[in-house]
């Protein structure tokens, strides 16, 4: 009787994304954070209560976990990020970990002590785009220059970075100049995300891309990226599919009920960062109870609940459209991806 | 083991169950531990009828005798296996018997 978690994800590790804090030092317009003040944030024995029940659940499970460690600014919390990292470096149920930072801490004494992490893989920066002015429209004044300077300092100690590239009407056009610029920098990897309008993000949302324009960005980044031998251009992000759907390296299926889960810096957890719908506690709750008992998971992980033209799709095993995306736009997480350009096969019966 | 039993059998607090009509699966959770079952269909619907209407075995023989054609006495035995199971695993538990008419109108 005895049932496998694999029955649940469709793999073989298991990610959380951990807002260990809200606070940040930076107000970046497409944030979908709200608030910064970091209420009710859980207190450092909390922290380490909540990494014990996610080794339970991963030792339970008997998979690899992964995760983000992020904020706000991690780095606000410098003690209580290097002491969770080197839980996960100590841990057999992690496997790695990234930090996601804004870059703006990445000091001398910093990079000494992520010098000392043996399990994290990658320290993964924002920039949004390679001409200055646009990336400090967003992010704010000198925020260019300081990200360049902290992708220069890790790389020249040796550590891998990665950049996230969070798209928007305003750089949608700067992806060819940005993978130029991030080579010249020898920046590991790259991932693009579509912008979505929601915290502090909600008052831009005219700068969500439309149908047409995330077509022809992804497009893009695909021709580019499939090409490009000098950064790893990360394309496992659902839609991706649609270019390709016999290529396995690109598309992904959404994780929401699949294999991940949002801790928030109150022990919140969310199906996904940008699916801010409270399904539990870590603290109250643990892994399992959410996981397990949540209606909002297990709506998503029934195929014949997804509606609209994801729901019609024969990409739906494959990719599942953002649902994130459709709630926001939508109002509804079961709804179709606004952003998929797939034509639909009309049926002339 | 089961005949004359008397007592109400209830789902375990931290057990849910979940069905996924459309590929058919079945799954009783443990929201504390982790311990999770896959379950065939008539498990599954003796978990949901206990999960809806505590009550004792016989009452929901009944039900699923009513609901479903199946013997009696097959249906029982089966029963008796399952349900023996279930307590094995910690997926439902005993609380407090039913009282017969007798018993309530001598507390009356």
């Amino acid at each position: 009787m005895e049932y496998t978690h694999e029955e649940l994800t469709q793999n073989h590790e298991f990610y959380f994304q951990w807002h260990i804090t809200e606070k940040c030092n930076l107000r970046c317009k497409h944030c979908y954070h709200e608030s910064y003040n970091s209420k009710d944030e859980l207190t450092s024995s909390q922290l380490d209560l909540a990494f014990f029940k996610m080794e339970q659940a991963l030792k339970k499970w008997d998979i690899k976990g992964s995760a983000s460690i992020t904020g706000g600014e991690p780095f606000l919390r410098r003690e209580d990020m290097f002491r969770i990292a080197t839980m996960m470096d100590n841990s057999s149920n992690f496997s790695y970990y990234d930090i996601l930072t804004n870059g703006s801490l990445i000091t001398d004494e910093n990079l000494a002590r992520l010098a000392t992490l043996s399990s994290l893989r990658r320290v993964q920066l924002s920039l949004e785009s390679p001409f200055a002015k646009t990336n400090d429209t967003i992010r704010g004044p000198g925020s260019f220059e300081n990200t360049l300077e902290a992708i220069h300092k890790l790389k020249c100690r040796g550590f891998q970075v990665s950049v996230m590239m969070t798209v928007t009407k305003v750089n949608q056009y700067d992806f060819p100049e940005m993978i130029e610029l991030l080579a010249k920098e020898k920046v590991d990897a790259m991932a693009v995300e579509r912008f979505i309008p929601e915290g502090s993000g909600s008052s831009i949302c005219d700068m969500m891309l439309s149908r047409e324009e995330t077509k022809r960005f992804y497009e893009l980044v695909y021709n580019i990226g499939i090409k490009e031998k000098r950064i790893k251009v990360l394309m496992h992000r659902p839609l991706f599919a649609l270019l390709d759907e016999n290529d396995s390296s690109v598309g992904a299926m959404c994780s929401v009920g699949n294999n991940a889960l949002t801790i928030m810096h109150d022990g919140t957890i969310y199906p996904c960062r940008r699916l801010p719908i409270a399904i539990g506690n870590i603290i109250k709750d643990g892994i399992f109870k959410p996981w397990y008992d949540s209606n909002i998971l297990w709506s998503v992980r029934n195929k014949s609940k997804i509606k609209g033209k994801c729901g019609k799709c024969d990409l739906l095993p494959l990719c599942r459209g953002c649902r994130a995306m459709a709630y926001w736009v939508n109002g509804d997480y079961l709804g179709e991806d606004p952003h998929c350009w797939k034509e639909m096969k009309v049926s002339t019966n | 083991m089961l005949e004359r039993d008397e007592s109400i059998y209830k789902l375990n607090d931290n057990i849910v169950i979940r069905k996924n009509a459309g590929t058919k699966q079945y799954w009783a959770f443990n929201t504390e531990n982790g311990d999770h079952y896959s379950l065939n269909s008539t498990s599954y619907w003796i978990l949901e009828r206990i999960s809806s209407e505590p009550g004792t075995i016989d009452d929901v023989l009944m039900h699923f005798l009513q609901s479903f054609e199946v013997g009696h006495d097959e249906a029982k035995k089966d029963f008796g296996k399952i349900i023996e199971c279930f307590l094995m695993e910690g997926i439902i538990k005993k609380e407090g018997e039913k009282k017969d008419e007798n018993q309530k109108e001598n507390e009356l």
